[in-house]
């Protein structure tokens, strides 16, 4: 571990002046619990650490009434919402803990699989002091946070020298522990519209204990129910199987307006090896990750038909 | 050879007790949960100086050169030690001497230590690390037990060709009678992997030079004081009586805190006398994985013959067991598994052969279980795999064969002179998992229904030999001392490992002083205080300091009694000591309180303190035949799992465990049920999650994100069930629990995950690719290590 300054400051443009002086030699830090892990082990040696812990604007969670969402990430869907503009804006600043978002109200309101998904982060501990913007700037593709908003189309605020601005969700991470975030970027917070009163969705993760272990494998599904036994407006999303975490487009095209049993649930979840390109490594070889990511979504979709209470958002 | 006969001691038919066999809270317990207890990590003392390792660089090497001018000159390095300075021996180990205390021809290991910095902080020590210049010689390496066996293969140790350390054996009968007489014959391999202590505190130790030439006290984590004693006087050269041991309060063992904080006491003594001041040393969690002994990976072959009603015939066992880079424990935890590696059942003919071999993975050594959880996985399997074969049930065939008063074990002992309880605790083990119902249910017929969640039940059983049978002198010590006011110290050569040594001590020693247990304070170990009792391994605090602190509670009980009798005008012999009183038997009214008495023998200036010593019964070995009386005494236990795998994901979720486990006596029974819950937790870990996962020799699972232990949100409701058979040999008819416990669960979850879904899985751990898949995808790639580059 090499030693390191930290400056705590008082405003984001104060963070941000601080970002851009420093360049690569400075990082933010929020709750620690991946950074600290990286500078313990000199993965990792800033010079500056840009504690952002007091930026209290950073932590709300709230509900932004009549903005209408940004409509990035619409391409490459094949069924059109009809809903199209409806529904309430929610924005998570970047210093909400998992614990917080775990047990908002609004987001398990607006978006149950997000509030499961930080439900399912590490350990109590680690819930109380990692953050929704560290996952997200951390970049990894077992990160829990991150499969539930790309099933939002949610989209990243982050602000830097030249302002702030909006990106996608799927263009904010390029590549295992890479971002879009340019020099002096930090993460502002991330905004989804809300799902719709017919919306379904889980979230799902396979780890080798039921507690404090990184995913082998998750899954998130988001998608509105036109009859018992068929959705549209599908996104699903994959962690853990791909160098980012993966819309699943071949799957969710073939989902859309299908009517599903059991038998055709299976056919389409085995779809998922076309949408997944997992590696082997300590927690799953690449086999059986891609077997487990169409085993979890099937799983996922037999408990939505069968109206399951377990169904809606599920991990562990 | 003839058995000796001997004296089995004294039987205690009570049943009612003062204070042993209730349930006591930890004497401990409060400093602990409050954050008060002192670790040595938590030690100071001005001028300390902070050490830290340089660890080889590649597991196999010869070093041709070190050369340290650039990190001695570094900001704040006070001194930079090899192997040079070593002035006494340069090796240790408790049979082989093969380890070095710092690494001076080869390096066998990427956990070798080579150079160490003494620096005033600890960041000054670690950045001088990198200046040290060591120049090797890369030497072709063994990552398996099978490589390291085979021909040509490269030695590790000149004096060990062929890379062997040992070889236990046993012949029992006419193996070729045995399986002619076989209706059925089975052959099966299993293998287990490597498994950490998952001790919460690394390893930490402090040693300060005490004023004269050459002496050091060394405070530590440290299990086993009088062994870290031997190592570091002879290491630095000096006699026993100029080292000083003191340990501190100690955050988990299991078996893992002796080599290795041997190794440490030795380096951190050393630097203490090179620099004459204070040196502390504290290892990372991923030094602590990286350098520490791990539970041996075996590679376990059986074959077994059995008549087509059931009736074992022959059994045929060859082990290799994966010993590491030194040889360490390797020679006597063989030796546990060659003597129970039939299991709990009598079989005429039986084969055994273990050999420990050296690899250049990380060294093995003693852990919580010690050579059984290997052998109870592979011959609790086999039974099963038997029963299948023959269209039994499990439990049924286990008690056709399982050990009854007078059964003769594969080692020739007759099981004659205590409770051989073991269809007792397989019949409480079943009931309360409801086992038969069960087994029924989950048969078949219900996974055919094509459900994706499956249950099923499994069992497992054993025999374990209590204390340290033929590994050696078994015999050790304590010292009660009275004080004038009625209180009373106890101290003794075993040492507290967080197992509840000090609460079942002052236990003891409260029953037979008939003083209160809040009255007794157990002192810390020292080795300057107390004769060496041997190492607190192998469950034998409990029986063997056991007595030895009821010995010297009596005597000066007896010096009590007679001092009372005087104040009471009656013979000692009418005198009962109980509740913080001496008192007539039979007439209660008649009575002095303890503290009375004790000021009354201070008075008269009577000896207040003694010396209690147990020697162990006699036992004897052969080593050729691998015949003998292995242990005194045994212990028996059963442990019955029902799990639900999830056929789609290959998850097992452990429902319920139930866990009998004779202990002889319970002198506190809260403390054993401590050690069932504990146990079934590890035993959890060992069946479902844990492992060392080591590629050529690189330790991949380095902390606790990647290597996985139970969490309380694994671990199922448990179900301790405490049998008691009073035992000739233990205190007040003690015997053990703190192994027993951690080494049946991992084969009754294997057999019940096969009775939910009929796949047999022979390796261990049951991750979620074996289960789903029948073996692991990922471990194709790089197996134990024996990958070829």
């Amino acid at each position: 571990m090499r030693p390191f300054c930290v400056t705590v400051p008082e405003s984001v443009e104060e963070a941000v002046r601080v970002l851009a002086k420093w360049g690569p030699e400075a990082h933010v830090i929020a709750g620690g619990t991946d950074l600290l892990v990286e500078i313990k082990e000199d993965r990792r040696s800033p010079k500056v650490l840009v504690d952002i812990s007091r930026l209290d604007e950073l932590r709300q969670i709230r509900v932004e009434c009549g903005v209408k969402a940004e409509a990035g990430a619409e391409t490459g869907r094949e069924c059109k919402r009809t809903d199209e503009g409806e529904g309430d804006v929610v924005w998570v600043g970047a210093l909400a803990t998992h614990a917080e978002v775990a047990s908002s109200p609004v987001v398990r309101k607006a978006a149950p699989l997000l509030a499961e998904a930080c439900a399912h982060v590490g350990s109590p501990q680690i819930r109380g002091r990692g953050t929704v913007g560290g996952n997200i700037s951390t970049a990894s593709p077992a990160g829990d946070v991150i499969p539930p908003l790309f099933a939002l189309e949610a989209s990243v605020d982050v602000e830097g020298p030249r302002g702030v601005r909006s990106v996608d969700v799927e263009s904010f991470f390029v590549g295992p522990k890479r971002s879009a975030l340019a020099p002096g970027e930090m993460v502002l917070g991330v905004r989804f519209r809300e799902l719709g009163p017919n919306h379904v969705s889980f979230f799902r993760k396979l780890g080798q204990r039921r507690s404090l272990a990184i995913s082998v494998v998750s899954v998130a599904f988001a998608a509105r129910k036109v009859r018992p036994d068929a959705f549209d407006d599908v996104r699903i999303a994959f962690g853990a199987v791909a160098p980012t975490v993966v819309r699943a487009r071949t799957v969710e095209k073939a989902l859309c307006g299908k009517r599903l049993d059991p038998v055709m649930a299976r056919q389409i979840s085995r779809l998922a090896f076309r949408d997944v390109m997992p590696i082997t490594d300590i927690r799953g070889s690449q086999a059986y990750r891609q077997e487990m990511a169409c085993n979890l979504l099937y799983e996922g979709l037999l408990d939505l038909l069968s109206g399951s209470p377990a169904a809606g958002a599920r991990g562990g | 050879m003839e058995i000796e006969r001997y004296d089995t001691g004294e039987h205690d038919p009570r049943e009612e007790f003062g204070v042993v066999h209730r349930a006591a809270k930890r004497v401990d317990g409060v400093e602990k949960v409050t954050g008060k207890a002192r670790f040595a990590a938590d030690l100071y003392f001005d001028g300390m100086l902070h050490a830290r390792v340089l660890r080889a660089k590649f597991p196999h090497a010869r070093i041709l050169r070190i050369d340290a001018s650039e990190a001695q000159n570094a900001p704040g390095v006070v001194a930079v030690i090899t192997h040079e300075d070593v002035p006494g021996a340069k090796t240790f180990g408790p049979v082989r001497r093969d380890m070095p205390v710092l690494a001076f021809d080869k390096t066998r290991y990427l956990g070798d230590g080579v150079a160490m910095i003494v620096a005033t902080t600890l960041e000054a020590a670690e950045q001088a690390l990198e200046l040290v210049r060591v120049d090797y010689e890369e030497l072709p390496a063994v990552f398996s037990p099978e490589e390291a066996i085979a021909e040509g293969a490269p030695v590790l140790h000149e004096d060990a060709p062929g890379n062997i350390v040992n070889h236990h054996k046993v012949r029992k009968g006419d193996m070729e009678a045995g399986f002619a007489a076989s209706d059925v014959v089975i052959e099966r391999e299993y293998r287990t992997q490597f498994i950490e202590h998952a001790y919460i505190e690394p390893e930490a130790a402090v040693a300060v030079p005490n004023p004269g030439e050459g002496s050091v006290t060394v405070y530590g984590s440290i299990q086993n004081p009088f062994t870290a004693r031997r190592v570091v006087a002879e290491v630095l050269g000096v006699s026993l009586n100029k080292v000083r041991i003191v340990q501190c309060t100690m955050g988990g063992s299991f078996g893992g805190k002796d080599d290795v904080m041997s190794c440490m006491c030795a380096r951190a003594a050393l630097a203490a006398l090179k620099t004459g001041r204070p040196v502390k040393m504290v290892n990372t969690r991923e030094e602590s994985i990286v350098e520490g002994y791990k539970r041996h990976p075996y590679m376990l072959k059986y074959r077994v013959g059995a008549t087509k009603d059931g009736k074992l015939q022959a059994m045929e066992i060859r082990i290799l067991a994966d010993g590491g880079a030194y040889a360490s424990m390797t020679p006597f935890v063989t030796w546990r598994s060659v003597v129970q590696a039939t299991g709990p059942y009598e079989i005429p003919n039986v084969n055994t052969d273990v050999h420990g071999v050296y690899t250049n993975n990380t060294y093995t050594g003693a852990m919580r279980g010690f050579g059984s959880p290997q052998i109870i996985f592979a011959h609790e399997s086999l039974m099963d795999e038997l029963a299948a074969e023959l269209g039994m049930d499990p439990l049924d065939l286990r008690l056709k064969n399982g050990f009854r008063p007078g059964s003769v074990t594969a080692t020739g002992q007759t099981l004659d002179d205590h409770a051989v309880s073991l269809v007792e605790v397989m019949q409480k083990a079943a009931d309360a998992i409801g086992y038969r119902e069960k087994r029924k249910a989950y048969n078949e017929a219900a996974r055919r229904a094509g459900s994706k969640k499956v249950r099923g039940v499994g069992i497992a059983a054993s025999y374990r030999g209590v204390s340290l049978g033929g590994e050696g002198v078994d015999a050790t010590g304590a010292i009660v001392s009275v004080q004038q006011d009625g209180s009373v110290y106890v101290y003794a050569g075993l040492a507290e490992n967080g197992q509840g040594l000090r609460t079942i001590f002052s236990q003891i020693a409260a029953e037979e002083l008939g003083c209160h247990l809040e009255d007794v304070v157990f002192m810390d170990t020292d080795t300057s205080l107390i004769p060496d009792g041997g190492p607190t391994v192998a469950s034998r605090s409990t029986t063997m300091g056991g007595n030895a602190v009821r010995d010297a509670a009596r005597k000066v009980r007896e010096m009590l009694l007679s001092v009372a009798g005087e104040m009471l005008g009656t013979s000692c012999e009418a005198l009962r000591a109980a509740g913080g009183r001496v008192f007539v038997a039979g007439r209660p009214e008649r009575s002095v309180s303890f503290a009375d008495v004790a000021r009354a023998a201070y008075s008269r200036g009577e000896l207040m303190a003694a010396f209690g010593w147990y020697k162990g019964p006699k036992v004897w070995w052969d080593e050729e035949s691998g015949q003998g009386r292995a242990y005194f005494t045994y212990v028996y236990g059963c442990q019955a799992a029902e799990v639900e795998v999830d056929t789609e994901t290959g998850r097992v979720k452990v429902l319920k465990v139930a866990a009998a486990h004779d202990v002889g006596r319970a002198i506190n029974p809260a403390t054993v049920e401590g050690q069932i819950y504990g146990g079934v937790a590890m035993g959890m870990g060992y069946g479902l999650l844990e492992e060392v996962e080591m590629a050529r020799g690189v330790t991949r699972t380095q902390n606790f994100d990647e290597y996985l232990i139970a969490t309380s949100m694994d671990v199922p409701e448990v179900m301790p069930i405490v049998v008691e058979n009073p035992d000739p040999y233990g205190p007040y008819g003690a015997k053990t629990i703190g192994e027993p416990t951690c080494e049946l669960l991992a084969p009754a979850i294997a057999n019940a995950v096969c009775n939910a879904t009929g796949r047999r899985i022979r390796e261990l751990p049951l991750d979620l690719e074996k289960v789903l898949l029948g073996r692991s995808l990922k471990a194709a790639r790089g197996r134990r290590g024996s990958e070829q580059a």
